[in-house]
């Protein structure tokens, strides 16, 4: 069981359906990432799961705590969770320090974060929750997820962990922080005076401060410009996995996600069509939209035969990637490809190079097959073994093709 | 200080791409309980005019109907459209013009002559018009009338029209060029498309002035509405006739509101940055300079000296009646201060909701909020007055009433900075915080009220100097044996006592430029941080 369990998700703006029943389960420690395009709900789900926004149905588990769920519509300040949103959103009234300190405690008897599930009827009206001073208790016992737990309608809203009752002196908690982000020396900057990088370790550092049990970041590298991205969206992802954080990240950029996340959930439309590692949704997509989605694709049509597919490239070792079990022979299929799997080879179908797309490390280079006539192929080669446009060549392929069932 | 005197105005030009969501808004409706709220403090000021329509149809339709065709009526109604087209027509011809001059002509000591270019707006029509008749004690009807007016509202075109021509993109005007038009023809081509919104946006605010101003055109003896209402009122007799006039003027301004809105043509922002470049003066530089300081020189200079002159005579200090005078001193400050307070308060909720959310109820309730816009302060006047004999007897003649009044009038201008100091604090630092464990109203007061706050003040400002300057509802609505600075001013120049009326005009000079000090000190430290 995860320690973030979210099942049958639904968000509506008004009578359209944003989210529709999402699933999700993010195993304890991990950085999910959640990849998809413009407009897929990714961000939506995000603000659903902080309790930024009222769920239409669902249930939302934090580590055995229900957070949302049938009448129940924890506000946000009670879900112990950590957002860093895309713009950074530092308050700009405040300094570095303040900014980081801005979710610690100030005194010791501060209003714990907790309430029964009961107290905040779902809606509008959870997200004003907190407004009273019933029902919060303190959090004295600690945070398990309780194994064998009953499914989600017993799951008693139970404490968060017992890190923050433990909390270091305010002041040290900010330091600790700032020199964890390696921002230690500009505590008394204001934020107008800090990069767009600076700005961003500032607000993971907020994030950070109060031990959340899941950090929540939406999209928090695009506004950067790309070599700081690359470097710092590293940085970020090897201090959450110190921090043993367990992260939900959303994001748009297919390298982002591969290359950071645990697991990636890639989401269209409102709906999440694949879960897995980053190696499992590039090498084996579900459909191939997901395909041509995190990555290159080459396309050709082929003709399933016992394990194998007839195209193009000839007879290829493919696996059946459709619903149901492999289909009859001789059912047309689509032969789906990542252009690295292309090799230049000894033996293979021979054709023509049209076009090199130049990247340093590797290109991309357009071939047309000579048989069956103009059909176009392209594949990632290494930059020493480029061939120049108009080299005639031969094309191997060395990884199974994937077949799809045509829609 | 020129954003101290011209209400707001929303702005023209976008700086940037319109972005796929805009950053301050929530995607989802407004709690429930935030639109009950907004919706009664809009209904608050919807008050004088429902009830005033209420009050005119119980007289009956046919008595309504006979005085509405009665000639004083419809020469009162006449009277009042030509003076607000006359002057409307001569500030946008003046306002554009001296806008013109202002962006594209590059004359010494430029900043300081837009400030001086905004200077009338500081001062009351009735003030102007006091101003000139300590000059010539023999003005009265259309053409001066017309004149002051002018030279007083021109500032509400100029402003805003300087600043759209400061945005508009001049590579569209140089694009005419090349393609064959000669300046005036590339200028109507290609310039004023883009700077029309603000134009027209500015005869709105002159328009409304004019049909709105009593002290002026009584003071200059034009009969208008305005006049009409108070003469009305006055006979006591004929309350009804009163609110008939007043209806009337209600039906002209929004009739003016109304037409504004459809000839407010939506023009695509242009992304060139570029602007035109400033020519230099040439030989015509003195005529430039003249044109610009006419509406300065008429509407501050003269009343000004007037007033000085008038003020410094030895017999005049000699009456001063130095406790009376500190006492209008006082009832000005305070009942400004109170309509401030309130007006803010009531305004908040309205532009917490308008910047943040958006919707056919939204809109509707921020619109009604900003009826006070189009009413005339003496028609708020009178109206009140009936609603408080009727429905409130005990508050009749009490500050509460014309504070109410106040509160009418000038929450627009509360909910206009207000609503813009809210919409620029980043919506999601209210997530951030609520992420961060503060409750709903921790989050709105330690962070969005923190970070609107200059946007507050700039709104209570705004109206306690509108309510400093406030003539007619003053009049109908002060509580017996209070006066203010204005109402004693007009009541002496009315006796044609200019002398006596000096002080109280300097007062509330004086009084006046104290919001507008601190105006300038909240600007000067929020472009600071």
């Amino acid at each position: 069981m995860g320690w973030v369990t979210i099942e049958g998700l639904r968000v509506a703006y008004g009578d359209r359906p944003v989210l529709d029943d999402v699933s999700l389960r993010i195993p304890r420690g991990s950085l999910v990432a959640v990849l998809g395009p413009s407009g897929c709900g990714k961000t939506t789900l995000l603000r659903a799961v902080a309790g930024l926004l009222p769920v239409s149905a669902g249930t939302i588990t934090v580590g055995g705590r229900l957070v949302t769920g049938p009448g129940v519509q924890r506000a946000p300040e009670k879900r112990g969770m950590g957002w860093v949103p895309q713009d950074a959103s530092l308050f700009p009234h405040l300094t570095v320090g303040e900014n980081i300190g801005f979710g610690l405690p100030r005194t010791k008897q501060r209003d714990d974060l907790y309430c029964e599930p009961g107290e905040t009827p779902g809606k509008m009206a959870g997200l004003l929750a907190g407004l009273t001073r019933r029902g919060r208790a303190d959090r004295t016992r600690p945070a398990m997820t309780r194994a064998g737990a009953p499914p989600h309608a017993h799951l008693a809203a139970a404490p968060i962990g017992p890190d923050r009752s433990r909390q270091r002196s305010r002041a040290g908690r900010i330091a600790e922080l700032a020199t964890l982000v390696g921002l230690g020396e500009l505590v008394d900057r204001a934020p107008s005076q800090l990069s767009g990088g600076q700005a961003q370790r500032v607000s993971l550092a907020r994030a950070l401060a109060p031990r959340p049990d899941l950090m929540l970041l939406d999209e928090p590298f695009a506004a950067l410009d790309p070599l700081l991205r690359s470097a710092l969206r590293t940085e970020v992802a090897a201090l959450l996995r110190d921090q043993h954080n367990t992260s939900l990240l959303v994001t748009h950029d297919q390298e982002e996600a591969l290359s950071l996340a645990d697991y990636v959930a890639v989401m269209r439309g409102g709906e999440i069509l694949q879960f897995g590692t980053p190696a499992n949704v590039y090498e084996r997509p579900v459909d191939p939209w997901v395909a041509s989605f995190v990555g290159d694709t080459v396309e050709l049509d082929g003709c399933w035969r016992a394990g194998r597919v007839e195209c193009a490239l000839g007879s290829l070792a493919a696996d059946w990637m459709g619903p149901a079990s492999a289909p009859a022979d001789g059912t047309p299929v689509l032969v789906l490809l990542r252009p690295e799997w292309l090799t230049l080879a000894v033996d293979g179908s021979s054709a023509v190079t049209t076009a090199i797309a130049y990247a340093g490390h590797d290109a991309l280079v357009s071939f047309t097959l000579d048989e069956p006539a103009k059909t176009p192929v392209r594949a990632r080669i290494a930059a020493p073994d480029l061939p120049k446009p108009g080299d005639a060549v031969m094309l191997g392929v060395r990884q199974n093709a994937l077949a799809y069932p045509l829609v | 200080m020129t954003e101290l005197l011209v209400p707001p105005i929303p702005p023209l030009v976008a700086d940037a791409p319109a972005p796929v969501r805009a950053p301050g808004w929530y995607r989802f409706g407004a709690p429930a309980w935030l639109i009950v709220l907004a919706g009664l403090c809009a209904a608050v000021a919807a008050i004088p005019l429902v009830y005033l329509v209420v009050r005119t149809t119980e007289a009956g339709g046919t008595e309504l109907l006979d005085t509405l065709v009665r000639p004083r009526v419809l020469q009162l109604t006449l009277n009042t459209a030509l003076l607000a087209a006359g002057v409307t027509m001569s500030s946008l011809v003046l306002g554009t013009t001296c806008a013109w001059i202002l962006t594209r002509i590059r004359l010494p000591f430029q900043s300081t002559l837009l400030l001086v270019s905004a200077l009338p707006l500081a001062v009351p029509s009735y003030l102007a018009a006091y101003g000139w008749l300590v000059w010539f004690p023999s003005l009265n009807g259309f053409g001066a009338s017309w004149f002051v007016m002018t030279m007083v509202c021109t500032p509400y075109v100029t402003l805003p029209v300087a600043a759209a021509l400061r945005g508009a993109s001049g590579d569209l005007e140089s694009v005419a060029r090349t393609l064959g038009r000669g300046p005036l023809r590339a200028f109507a081509a290609a310039t004023w498309p883009q700077i029309r919104p603000a134009a027209i946006a500015g005869a709105l605010l002159v328009c409304l002035y004019t049909l709105s101003d009593f002290g002026l055109v009584s003071m200059l003896r034009f009969q208008t509405l305005t006049w009409g209402i108070n003469a009305a009122y006055g006979a006591s007799f004929d309350r009804n006739q009163a609110a008939l006039l007043a209806l009337v003027l209600v039906v002209l301004a929004l009739v003016v509101v109304a037409g504004e809105r459809r000839s407010r043509r939506q023009v695509g922002s242009v992304p060139g940055r570029s602007t035109m470049p400033a020519s230099a003066p040439g030989k015509a530089g003195f005529i430039y300079v003249a044109v610009l300081l006419a509406a300065p020189l008429a509407g501050v200079v003269v009343p000004v000296v007037g007033l000085l002159s008038r003020l410094l005579e030895a017999e005049t200090l000699r009456a001063i009646d130095v406790p009376r005078l500190v006492e209008a001193v006082g009832a000005t400050l305070g009942l400004a201060l109170a309509a401030a307070v309130v007006a803010v308060l009531v305004a908040l909720p309205i532009a917490a909701l308008a910047a943040r959310y958006r919707g056919r109820l939204v809109a509707v309730i921020e619109a009604v909020g900003f009826l006070g816009h189009a009413l005339p302060g003496i028609v708020v006047g009178l109206s009140l007055v009936f609603f408080a004999l009727a429905a409130v007897p005990m508050f009749y003649q009490t500050s509460v009433v014309l504070v109410f009044a106040y509160v009418v009038l000038f929450m627009p201008r509360a909910i206009g900075s207000v609503r813009s100091g809210i919409a620029a604090v980043p919506a999601s630092l209210g997530d951030v915080s609520r992420m961060l464990g503060l409750s709903p109203f921790q989050a709105w007061w330690r962070v969005t009220a923190r970070l609107a706050l200059p946007g507050i003040a700039i709104g209570a400002l705004l109206v306690a100097i509108s309510a400093m300057k406030e003539l007619p509802a003053t009049l109908l609505l002060r509580p017996t044996g209070v006066s203010t600075l204005a109402t004693e001013l007009w009541s002496r120049t009315a006796l044609f006592e200019f002398g006596a009326a000096a002080p109280y005009a300097a007062a509330l000079v004086l009084v006046a430029m104290v919001p507008a000090v601190l105006l300038s000190g909240i600007r000067g430290t929020a472009k600071e941080n």
